[in-house]
């Protein structure tokens, strides 16, 4: 409502100046005209707010909406100041203070001034959060903020200079703050704000601007390319000798694109790559495209360097249906909120740049991990940690960005309930020779690959780990699915002459089979001829109460299992528990040798169908065993429930 | 002897603290001096070194002198090239480089018209434009002639400006001499409001007479030295030369830190000279 009301007042100031100016026809071309101007008053607050209007405070909408008074005791000179009570964290009226000052009514011409002054002090000695201007909760076209200045319990006058006032003919935002209790272990305090006022201090000098944080900075890319500039700031020379940097919008600055046929950059500095790199027919390398800035006419440091290697292949498009999806990452799917896609882990050494946010490359979002030796997605801080029990498999697609060496490798690492006691992670790696440069490859990986991970209800921290041997790549579409196996036919060895894969259990062959460490095992009736399995006869393994977790059912081969053109072994089971890891071995007759593999039950209470994929692992061994852990989960014992399972077999 | 001379009394610019009171203002002496005996334009087009019918050049870091640091500690070594020093755009350019150069870490330029131009009494003043950063120390001062014959500060020195590069607003104006040298300098700061010297050209100059030093800024005096304002013998009945410098560090200003920005220089758009 009060917005509308600001337009409103807007709208009727143009139509007078329109009119104006249609009046302005009849004169002569002699007379002056009077350009519109703006109120030119510096002052905010000094014993009391000036020339604000009515309303002006507009505190942030989750800080604490009341942390603001006027004080009529404390003030710098004066028995009045601007007070600004800072709530303790755990407030739950709101943990921090911010607000703007908005001229209520049309904007001041700040244009006649160098700087912000205030005088300030606080109940504690404190770096305040961020203060400024330029926010007015409209287009913040002339933001400027100064973090942490410190904040003594005596009264100082703090400046904060004007990055180009010239600019500032009329501006409603005359201050901003918020500040919180990060630097306070959580207590509360108090700052007081006095004399605040826009000034021409003539000692305001040496601007500095910088772009990039002054890092001149290079970048491989693609056509379609959407990259925002950031690490505007501005650094001016005060009176005192001391430099003061402030952070300072975009509106401030020009951008230049060296050759708008690769890229543009318009004016909220946003480059968006346009067209490929030429090449120089000399040395046969890129010629980079070079966005630079000026502030004031002055040339800032730091720049972009960007070579665009032309259209952008996208990531295939992932064909799993949406109900059997969990996303990470991937404009296929509605994405499940994540607490980052980098976590920046910076102290415990990480170097990767990228994915905060992802890139925008030819209309998708892809994630371009830079300088990666590890990285990780997070949905253990402020999200839901992802419960991937009915999930089968990860799914990621990476386009490696840089010749592939003997050696190199990229590892998936997952962790399942981050930051608990019961915190544990698995590994999977996917070797170079797997990988190609400038070319995506899809990886669909059974969850049960990534060993060590024996729950995945909690999933809270996804991990991609190079150790430097690859540092560029993109990374889409990641995601856990559920793969739906269409059931197998029914396995008939009723004329079985011998015990071997496939295994019905429906032949009057004596099958030499053991349950051990807890587990109760026998060929019994099917007690539920129901769904996908009507067969006779099944085999149960029970885990009795107190069995180990590792209780299970071997059972022994008359012929050692035919890997030779599958690798992928198929079983259906009846579990009266979903998303339990089932753990499927094979050994060898003296078990010297034994592959393992995990899949997990997707129902309960009926016959599914799972898959145990061994193609990732070395299948030559003569395995004439099959072992079945139902519920393998490290310290969980047996709890005496029943399960079955048949028609094992390797599918054709 | 000689050269023993030279080196004390090339210990110079020491660190000033004291500051004299005003009272003697009510009663200076206002000489007028008009007419125009000696200057530099620095005006030359084809020649992009100074004229050396006036000028002189320090070279080194003050060890071959005898005093490393040039007796305060300077991280400088001043050198003749034209990075460091060089006439063009109308204007004498004295710039402060931070580069490894001969073991030490800064470079710079002093100029000097020892022998070439000296002069007692008269209206010496300069138009520059300051570096600025800590750790710069920019002057324009005089010595005595017999700077050779005599220990430093028998010899005196007038510092008609110096400055501390983290002070962009303030200035120095000071008179060494026996008894009253160094730290104890007979020395006035002068503050400019609303402005800095850093970003513009100022005047920079003394008005001196028989028993008196008017230091001035601008159209502003703001300082009189006479023989009651010194505690020591009064040494300025003498000719004096000229010197332009930009220094680096040292005991008067402070290091250089990380927030100092260089190359630094100092604009002198003239040196003029009037009697």
């Amino acid at each position: 409502m009060k917005n509308i009301k600001i337009y409103n007042s807007k709208v009727l100031f143009l139509l007078s100046f329109i009119m104006l100016a249609l009046v302005g026809c009849e004169r002569d071309l002699s007379d002056d005209a009077v350009p519109a101007t703006f109120s030119t008053i510096g002052d905010i607050f000094t014993d009391n707010f000036v020339a604000m209007g009515t309303d002006f405070y507009l505190p942030f909408a989750d800080s604490k909406l009341d942390a603001f008074s006027v004080d009529d005791e404390e003030g710098f000179e004066s028995s009045a100041s601007y007070r600004v009570d800072v709530p303790n964290a755990d407030n739950p009226n709101g943990n921090y203070a911010g607000a703007i000052l908005r001229v209520d009514g049309a904007g001041r011409d700040l244009s006649g001034y160098d700087a912000l002054t205030f005088y300030a002090k606080a109940s504690q000695g404190v770096n305040l959060g961020e203060v400024g201007f330029g926010l007015d909760f409209l287009e913040n076209k002339y933001q400027v903020t100064a973090s942490n200045l410190s904040i003594g319990t005596n009264w100082t006058k703090y400046t904060i200079p004007i990055p180009d006032a010239s600019l500032l003919s009329e501006e409603r935002g005359v201050f901003w703050y918020s500040t919180g209790t990060q630097n306070t272990g959580g207590s509360g305090y108090t700052v007081w704000f006095d004399e605040m006022k826009f000034e021409k201090l003539g000692t305001v000098a040496q601007p500095r601007p910088k772009i990039l944080n002054g890092q001149d900075q290079f970048l491989e890319t693609f056509n379609g390319s959407v990259l925002p500039i950031g690490g505007l700031t501005q650094t001016f020379n005060l009176a005192s000798g001391l430099d003061q940097v402030v952070a300072a919008a975009p509106g401030y600055f020009q951008f230049t694109s060296s050759n708008t046929s690769v890229a543009t950059v318009n004016d909220l500095g946003v480059v968006t790559v346009v067209g490929p790199s030429a090449t120089d027919p000399d040395t046969g390398e890129f010629i980079p495209t070079v966005i630079t800035a000026t502030l004031d006419g002055v040339v800032a440091e730091g720049s972009l360097s960007l070579v665009s290697l032309g259209p952008f292949t996208e990531a295939p498009v992932p064909t799993q249906s949406p109900e059997n999806v969990i996303s990470l990452f991937s404009d296929a799917y509605t994405n499940v909120p994540v607490d980052y896609y980098n976590g920046f882990f910076n102290g415990d050494g990480q170097t990767t740049q990228g994915g905060a946010p992802p890139t925008n490359v030819g209309g998708g979002e892809v994630i371009n991990y830079t300088n990666l030796n590890f990285v990780g997605i997070g949905t253990f801080l402020n999200v839901q940690p992802i419960d991937a029990t009915q999930m089968t498999h990860l799914h990621v697609d990476i386009n490696v960005q840089e010749a592939i060496d003997s050696g190199d490798f990229i590892r998936l690492q997952l962790l399942n309930g981050v930051q608990t006691s019961n915190e544990i992670s698995g590994s999977r790696t996917i070797p170079g020779t797997e990988l190609a440069q400038n070319e995506w490859r899809s990886f669909d990986i059974p969850l049960g690959e990534f060993s060590g991970l024996s729950t995945r209800d909690a999933l809270g921290l996804l991990f991609f780990i190079s150790d430097s041997t690859i540092s560029n790549i993109y990374v889409d579409n990641i995601y856990y699915y559920k793969e739906v196996v269409d059931p197998s036919p029914n396995v008939d060895d009723s004329a079985a002459t011998q015990v071997e894969l496939p295994i019905g259990f429906e032949s009057s062959l004596t099958y030499n089979f053991v349950g051990f460490e807890g587990a109760d095992t026998a060929v019994e009736s099917n007690p539920d001829q129901s769904g996908i399995n009507p067969t006779a006869t099944v085999m149960r393994s029970t885990k009795t109460v107190g069995a180990q977790f590792f209780a299970g059912t071997a059972l022994e081969l008359d012929a050692q299992v035919d890997f030779s053109t599958s690798q992928k072994f198929r079983m259906k089971v009846w579990s009266p528990k979903s998303g339990i890891p089932i753990k499927v071995r094979f050994e060898n007759a003296g078990n010297t040798v034994g592959i393992e593999l995990d899949s997990n039950t997707t129902t309960m209470n009926e016959w599914e169908e799972l898959e145990w994929d061994f193609s990732d692992l070395n299948t030559s061994a003569s395995f004439v065993r099959v072992v079945v852990f139902f519920e393998f989960i490290p310290g969980t014992p047996g709890d005496g429930s029943t399960y079955y399972f048949d028609d094992l077999k390797i599918l054709e | 002897m000689k050269k023993v001379s030279i080196i004390t009394c090339s210990i110079i610019l020491g660190s000033v603290f004291l500051f004299t009171s005003c009272s003697t203002d009510e009663n200076q002496t206002v000489t007028t001096f008009d007419n125009l005996v000696k200057s530099d334009e620095f005006n030359s087009v084809s020649a992009e070194v100074p004229d050396s019918n006036m000028w002189n050049f320090d070279i080194g870091n003050g060890a071959e002198q005898g005093i490393p640091g040039w007796g305060n500690n300077e991280l400088q070594y001043y050198t003749d090239r034209p990075e460091n020093v060089i006439v063009e755009d109308g204007m004498l350019k004295i710039t402060a480089i931070q580069e490894s150069f001969m073991g030490s870490g800064y470079t710079s330029a002093r100029l000097q018209t020892k022998d070439k131009f000296e002069k007692k009494y008269g209206r010496f003043e300069a138009r520059i434009k300051l570096p600025w950063s800590q750790g710069l120390w920019p002057a324009f001062w005089m010595l005595g002639q017999n700077s050779d014959d005599v220990i430093w500060p028998q010899c005196g020195e007038i510092d008609i400006m110096e400055n501390r590069g983290q002070e962009p607003t303030i200035i120095n104006g000071s008179a060494h001499g026996p008894g009253y040298s160094a730290g104890e300098a007979v020395t006035k700061a002068y503050e400019l409001t609303g402005d800095r010297f850093d970003t513009g050209f100022h005047v920079f100059g003394i008005e001196w007479g028989e028993n008196y030093i008017n230091y001035y800024v601008d159209d502003v005096l703001y300082n009189q030295i006479t023989p009651d304002d010194v505690s020591g013998e009064w040494v300025f009945d003498q000719p004096f030369y000229i010197i332009l410098n930009v220094a680096v560090g040292g005991n008067y200003v402070g290091s250089p830190n990380e927030n100092s920005v260089f190359p630094q220089t100092m604009y002198v758009d003239y040196v003029r000279i009037y009697e």
